[in-house]
């Protein structure tokens, strides 16, 4: 396909300056050049010069979706960048009528998946400069200050990327690029398998190791589009369900009770596991939800289909399983 | 958390029979397998 990300970039520069100049949207969101090598950062425009900032590029790791509940309280209507697996953030979203259609510009791009900026500035050196990048299917293909780099899409790409099953958006009203199709990805919940195999001892030591380091910081909640209550049960002073306490038992309860609260609302975004500072595996846990959604309902990946009720959002008369 | 210590059971309002004997059999299981041990650090 070799598709450059320098030409996908130019194409969503003049898609969001259009609609700035417009007017359709008062406000876009995409993402604009870190200041760290293979980071970027999101970036929030209100006048359309300003979309020569915005860049795309395989290191658009965040999923903007979440920013729309920070202008659920104002009359603006809000253009967001997403890929595949943002766009089924908007669509959970929509269904919990968290943010009005009417007042939503959706601009899709398609994804083949995003490099570990992590272990790509391990092989770079922090001082390189990203130039473009070019898809070569099996690879990518940087261009930087010191050469070109070649990186292995199986060995650098995010472990949510490999199991990608959506690397075109669900749902979007501009697209950019063209559409893409990765072909074969790895199969999916082969960890989530190998835990539940584990006796219940097993699988708490396996937790608790990390568990433990939990700082309670909250970045997974705050970064989590699925994480929308107006009053948060953590924040809450009473009734003391968790305690404000870091330790492990308490670390475990807030763990637990946030996976099961966003239960059919969890796309698989991946961002509570990025942005974690002590690197819990958190999309272990919520891919064990995902799994017993799969398997339980038979129900797609949620916000997979806007038509579709969610799994845990309606109720049917003619329920397979009875109440016993 | 050993999975004994967990249970589910579906009583509807007018079972008070069977919510009796589940609460009775639920009793003697956690006291056979005694106190709690995970979960505890804050008592």
């Amino acid at each position: 396909m070799n598709q450059s990300f320098n030409s996908l970039t130019e194409e969503l520069r003049s898609v969001a300056q259009e609609l700035l100049r417009e007017g359709k949207v008062n406000m876009f969101i995409g993402f604009g050049q870190g200041t760290l090598t293979a980071r970027t950062t999101p970036l929030f425009i209100s006048k359309p010069d300003a979309a020569a900032a915005l860049t795309w590029s395989p290191f658009c790791s965040n999923n903007l979706a979440g920013y729309l509940l920070d202008y659920r309280e104002t009359n603006e209507t809000i253009g967001v960048l997403v890929k595949g697996c943002d766009s089924r953030s908007i669509i959970r979203l929509l269904q919990d009528n968290q943010f009005p259609r009417s007042r939503l510009v959706v601009i899709g791009i398609p994804c083949a998946g995003l490099l570990d900026s992590e272990k790509v500035t391990l092989e770079l050196g922090p001082q390189t400069e990203i130039g473009d990048v070019t898809d070569e299917d099996d690879n990518f293909l940087v261009s930087t200050t010191t050469g070109q780099h070649r990186f292995a899409k199986k060995d650098y790409l995010l472990p949510k990327c490999l199991e990608c099953i959506d690397s075109n958006p669900v749902i979007c009203d501009h697209f950019t690029g063209k559409k893409i199709n990765i072909g074969e990805v790895n199969e999916r919940f082969v960890e989530i398998k190998s835990l539940e195999a584990l006796s219940p001892q097993e699988r708490s030591r396996y937790w608790d190791g990390y568990f433990q380091n939990c700082l309670r910081c909250y970045a997974c909640r705050n970064v989590c589009p699925a994480c929308n209550c107006r009053e948060c049960i953590f924040d809450q002073a009473g009734p003391d369900w968790v305690s404000k306490r870091n330790n492990l038992s308490e670390n475990t309860a807030f763990q637990i009770i946030r996976a099961l609260h966003v239960a059919g609302r969890c796309v698989d975004c991946g961002e509570c596991d990025r942005v974690c500072p002590v690197n819990i595996p958190l999309r272990h846990l919520n891919q064990k939800v995902l799994k017993d959604i799969d398997e339980l309902f038979d129900a797609p990946m949620p916000g997979t289909d806007l038509e579709q009720q969610p799994v845990l959002g309606h109720y049917c008369a003619d329920d397979p399983d009875e109440f016993k | 958390m050993e999975p004994e210590r967990i249970s589910l059971s579906w009583i509807s309002g007018s079972e008070g029979a069977k919510f009796s004997q589940t609460v009775t059999e639920i009793t003697e299981k956690i006291n056979s397998l005694g106190p709690n041990k995970k979960m505890r650090d804050n008592q």
